[in-house]
Parts: structure tokens; sequence; C-alpha cells
């Protein structure tokens, strides 16, 4: 209860300044914000809800609600990298999910630069869906199999970029696997045809196709050998410092995370236990969860 | 590890893998050969693309048919070579022997039926005599570490996270309690905390039941402490087996020197990341340099 308050009070206090210092009421860190003070988060995250309705029983009457994401707030500035990490089913996918309007919250609201983009309808997003890119956690489902590469890499351009012939298109897309560490050669194939870490690529090309200014990575490198996970790593943070472009990055390879990320949320059960720069959070984590999670991993 | 030759449950020999696809042929595996001893972890560790997962696939004929794909070689299970069984002897082989820990979960769970439903019909095939199945089917759920399993029984893959996707793929294999475990990137949506619960899962199982595991990853770190031999991948063929120590400590080829030194640790403060590339320079400029 008075956690609550503490936190609705914490909320009120720093709407102002637009800097997310937020107390976590489990932790008592008080964390400093990952935007500039007066400077306008690219994304405002604020009490985000989704909660989905559990089936059961020989008549799959609904039983009870999974609380994916309960209660979630945090902010995202431009130009940055804020890394998300947690257990398996903390709710880190439903979180990108939203974002990309994929889920629709069951209540908070979700601000891009300021717009409230929660509530627009299809049409009005439809430039969103440009600016704001998910590259997906599972590429097999998310790539279409009756789709060759090229038609996969050039759909969102034809949609986005009505101007472009499809010369234009190919060549773009041709880039595109040269840049993740494919060869162009293979734009005739399916998705059926390549490595899981070769889909995986397939998927950061398509998000990447279409330039757009904030992409949700959702463990982009998991299924990639060390060599590889450079290779896009060092992509991303090159087209980061080229173009400005902003990364919310879902990753459980601590590792990774501390290279890529200026913030760091630790998500568990739904909920944000911790949030702090990402030196303060390797070097002085507060949530049991975080602590365990930095102890199991292999250090110099 | 010296083991006789008694003890192989599988010899792979000279396998080779074509796919034809738009008039070219592409070796995605050229000339290889290993074995897998009862009961030992066999690691299959190279980079994205070098041949890991059709290599698996191919041992109990999951790979398309020609001329799609042709499959050349000779596997050797039990003494009976694989790749002369009609795909009728195949079934059976799939599952009770030889079972998947598939690398991407989507290619696994039906999407149409319950993850509860798909669990019992994987027990019931491979099980016939568990009785009680909703008791067996939440303790294969709870053995993967799924909160709450009485709850989450009933759901459809879709419902589930990507790691509860993969855990749930992990449970349907063990559930066949197979001889030879293909686990292909089993650990990749987990994080380290449940990667290292799932691991002793398989250790103990492996030690409970005397199954052998092939192991394909591109981790380094489940390998040591895992793995008794292995074997290292570089564009469709092997360039370096022996024991798992051994090769650790010692590696022999610069690619599994650079596939180590690229690793990405904690505190180590780097602007770039390490590519094999540019960590192959470096190690060959050193070896050169040594020389
Ligand atoms: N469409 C859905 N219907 C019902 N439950 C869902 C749905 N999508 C997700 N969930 C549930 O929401 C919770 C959070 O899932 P989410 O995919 O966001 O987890 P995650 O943090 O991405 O985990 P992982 O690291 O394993 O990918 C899980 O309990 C999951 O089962
Ligand atoms: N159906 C197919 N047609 C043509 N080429 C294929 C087909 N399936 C796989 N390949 C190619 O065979 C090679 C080996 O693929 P495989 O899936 O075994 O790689 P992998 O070592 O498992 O890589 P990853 O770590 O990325 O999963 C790849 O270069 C891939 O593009
Ligand atoms: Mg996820
Ligand atoms: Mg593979």
């Amino acid at each position: 209860m008075s956690a609550f308050h503490l936190k609705v009070l914490i909320m009120h206090n720093t709407s102002n300044s637009y800097s997310s210092a937020m107390a976590g009421p489990e932790t008592g860190r008080i964390s400093i914000s990952s935007s500039p003070e007066g400077i306008k988060p690219l994304l405002e995250v604020k009490n985000l809800k989704v909660y989905f309705p559990v089936h059961g029983g020989l008549l799959r009457r609904i039983r009870g609600y999974v609380h994916a994401v309960d209660d979630v707030s945090f902010n995202v500035s431009s130009g940055s990298t804020v890394g998300l990490v947690g257990e398996s089913g903390s709710g880190k996918t439903t979180i990108g999910r939203c974002l990309v309007r994929l889920i629709r919250p069951t209540a908070g609201s979700i601000r891009y630069l300021g717009v409230e983009t929660g509530s627009l309808s299809k049409k009005t997003f439809f430039p969103y869906r440009k600016k704001i890119q998910m590259i997906f956690q599972d590429p097999f489902n998310s790539l279409n199999p009756r789709m060759s590469v090229e038609q996969i890499l050039g759909e969102p351009l034809s949609i986005h970029f009505p101007q472009m012939n499809i010369e234009q298109r190919r060549d773009r897309a041709a880039g595109l696997l040269r840049q993740v560490g494919l060869d162009p050669d293979h734009l005739r194939r399916y998705p059926h045809q390549f490595s899981g870490g070769q889909r995986q690529r397939i998927g950061i090309a398509r998000a990447l196709a279409v330039e757009p200014e904030f992409i949700i990575c959702d463990e982009p490198v998991s299924a990639l050998d060390v060599s590889v996970q450079a290779t896009i790593i060092n992509l991303l943070q090159d087209l980061q410092e080229e173009l400005g472009l902003t990364y919310l990055f879902i990753a459980h390879d601590l590792a990774i995370v501390e290279h890529i990320s200026n913030y760091v949320l630790v998500m568990n059960q739904g909920k944000i236990v911790e949030q702090a720069s990402a030196e303060d959070i390797y070097r002085s984590p507060q949530h049991p969860y975080t602590i365990k999670l930095l102890e199991a991993v292999p250090r110099l | 590890m010296s083991a006789s030759q008694g003890d192989k449950l599988l010899e792979v020999h000279n396998l080779r893998i074509d796919f034809e696809a738009h008039g070219e042929v592409h070796k995605a595996v050229q000339d290889i050969s290993f074995s897998i001893d009862k009961g030992r972890v066999l690691a299959v560790v190279g980079e994205s693309g070098s041949g890991k997962s059709v290599t698996g696939l191919s041992l109990t004929g999951l790979l398309p048919p020609p001329p799609v794909c042709r499959v050349q070689g000779q596997v050797f299970y039990q003494g009976k070579n694989l790749l002369q069984c009609s795909s009728k002897e195949l079934r059976r082989y799939r599952g009770r022997h030889i079972a998947y820990i598939f690398q991407e979960p989507g290619t696994a769970l039906n999407p149409v039926f319950t993850i509860g439903y798909q669990l019992a019909e994987a027990i019931r095939l491979h099980r016939p005599e568990v009785k009680d199945m909703r008791k067996e089917i939440i303790k294969a759920l709870d053995m993967v570490h799924i909160h709450q399993p009485e709850k989450r029984f009933q759901d459809y893959p879709h419902q589930l996270s990507g790691g509860m996707q993969q855990r749930v793929m992990i449970a349907m294999a063990l559930a066949c309690r197979p001889r030879l475990l293909v686990a292909d990137e089993p650990t990749t949506a987990l994080d380290v905390t449940i990667q290292a619960q799932i691991m002793d899962l398989l250790k103990e199982i492996r030690d409970k039941l005397g199954m052998s595991i092939m192991l394909i990853t591109h981790n380094f770190g489940i390998v040591s402490g895992f793995a008794h031999h292995v074997a290292v991948m570089l564009r469709g063929r092997i360039v370096e087996q022996g024991d798992a120590l051994q090769i650790m400590k010692n590696p022999a080829h610069p690619y599994t020197r650079a596939l180590i030194g690229c690793i990405p640790l904690l505190g180590r403060k780097l602007r770039r990341l390490p590519t094999i590339e540019s960590e192959y320079e470096r190690v060959s400029s050193e070896s050169s340099d040594n020389a």
C-alpha cells in the first residue's frame, strides 16, 4: 500500500522534469534517469499492464488471468540503448509487442514523442509502423514461409517507400543481406533453406530495411555464434552512431547487454524490479534476482 | 577418453549433405566422421551455417528427399546403417531411440494442440505403461521449471513465452526416454539461471538412463563441464575434434582459438566486439610471432 503511494508520488513529482527518477519500492534504489534533464524521451511507458485470460476445463471458460506485464513504467531517450533482461516468461516480449501494437495493453499509456500511440486508429498508427520496428525472438514463425528473401525484404520497402522501383528494392535487399553477413546471392531462397542463425539475421535485415528510428530487438543474437553475434552488435552500434537509432534490447546474455546498453531494466514476474545505468547494475546490483543473474555469469 | 569399440552407440562415416537450390548445389556438409559412445556427450560447435543442424537431422532422415537434398556416407546406430533404412523403419527409431530438441521450438510444437495434449501423445507412444497421464504431464513440465504447471498445461504454444516453448520441447524430448538425444541449441532462449538448471537436468537424465547426447551449440560456456568430446565445425567440415577439456585448454586449430577468444565476458570493456575475422588475424599473427 505505502509502496504504491510512494510510487505514485514519485511519478507525479518527476512528470514535470521528464527525468524518470523512480524509486523501485522493492529495492529502495533511486535510479538516475535514462534521459538528460529537460529533454523529452523518445518513448514513455507508464503503468503498462497486460493481462492474458487463462482458459481451462472442458468448456475452456476463463479461469483467471496471467499478469504478463504488471504496472511497468520506463523511459527511453532518443539515441540510447535500453537493455531489458529478466527471467523467462517475465513479460519482456509482451512489452515489445505492445510497443509495435501487436497487443493492446490492458491498461497504461505508451507515448512516442509525446503522442499516445496506444489509442491511435490503425490508419493514424501507419507512420509509426515504419518508425518502430521489431526484431522477433522466433525467426521461424515471423518469416512468411511462402515468400522468398527478396520478397520478405522488399515488401516493407514497397509499402513505406512507394517511389522505389524493383531494381532499387533488390539492391537495397542485397545490401542488407551483406550487412548481416549473408550471401546476397541468396535473395531467391526461401526461409526454410537457411540455418537457424541465418534466419535470425533475415529478421534483423527486415527490421533495418525501412530505416526505422526505434528498434525493439528481442533476443536478436541468441542463435548466433560469437563471431556473427559480434558482427550484428557492431552493425547495430554503427547504425546508432551514424543515424541516431534508439534500441530497446531484450536479451538474456548479460555480457552483451552490458556491452551495448546505457541503461538496464530488470524484470521479474511482470514487474520491473530494478532499473539503473548499465554500470550501476553491474557494479552494485540490488534486487536478489539481479544478483542471482550476475552470479551465474562467467567473468574475466 | 578411450572407449572400446563396443561402447559406440553412433558412428558416422564420411557424411556428405548436398542441397540443390535454383540449379546450384550447395555442399552443406563435406565428408565428416565422428562417433558417440554410450552415456557420453559430444558437443558440436561452430559458426552459423556450418552444417551443425543438418548433420543432426540427417541421422534419422529428417531432411528433404532428393533431389532437394542428398545425404551420402554411413550412419551406424547400434550397428545398423540408418541411411539405408526405409522411412517406415526410421520412424521407429525417432523418439524412442533418437529424440530431438529442435533449434526452433516453432518447428516442433503443433500450434493447434495444447502443450498438455502434445506431451501426452509423446508419453503414450513411448511409455505406454504410464497410468496417471495428468500427473506425468505436470511432472514433466515441473522438471523443466515451468511455473504452476497445473495451470499451464492447457495452454497452446502461442500462449507461452519463447523460453517456455523451448522448455516444453525439452520436456517432450525427454518424455520419450531416448538412447540418444540430439539437443540443437537447447538453451538459446534461456537466461543463465534456468540454463544451468536445464543442463543439470540433462546431466541427471544422462546418468540415470545412460543416455548419450549430441549437443549442438555455439555457446562454449555450456560445453565445459558437460561434454566429453567436442567437434568444431567450419563451413561444412570438422576442423578439430577430441577430448573436451583438452580442446578447451589447448585448442589446436586457429578457428577454435578464435571462437574461444570471441566470447564476450562481463567486465571486459571493449568499444567493439571481436569477430572471427578480427580475432583470426590476431590469433594467426600471434602464432606466427611465436614461430
Ligand atoms: N498470447 C498470449 N496468451 C496468453 N498468455 C500469454 C500470451 N503471450 C504471452 N503470454 C504469457 O505472458 C507471460 C510473459 O510472456 P513473454 O513472452 O512476454 O515472456 P518473456 O519475458 O519474453 O520470456 P522469454 O525470455 O522466455 O521469451 C508468460 O507467462 C506467457 O505465457
Ligand atoms: N533446404 C535447404 N536448401 C539449401 N540450403 C540449405 C537448406 N537447409 C540448410 N541449408 C544450408 O546448409 C547450411 C548448413 O545449415 P545448418 O542449419 O546445418 O547450419 P547450422 O550450423 O545449424 O547453423 P546455425 O548455427 O545458424 O543454426 C547453411 O549454409 C544453410 O544455408
Ligand atoms: Mg520473449
Ligand atoms: Mg542450426
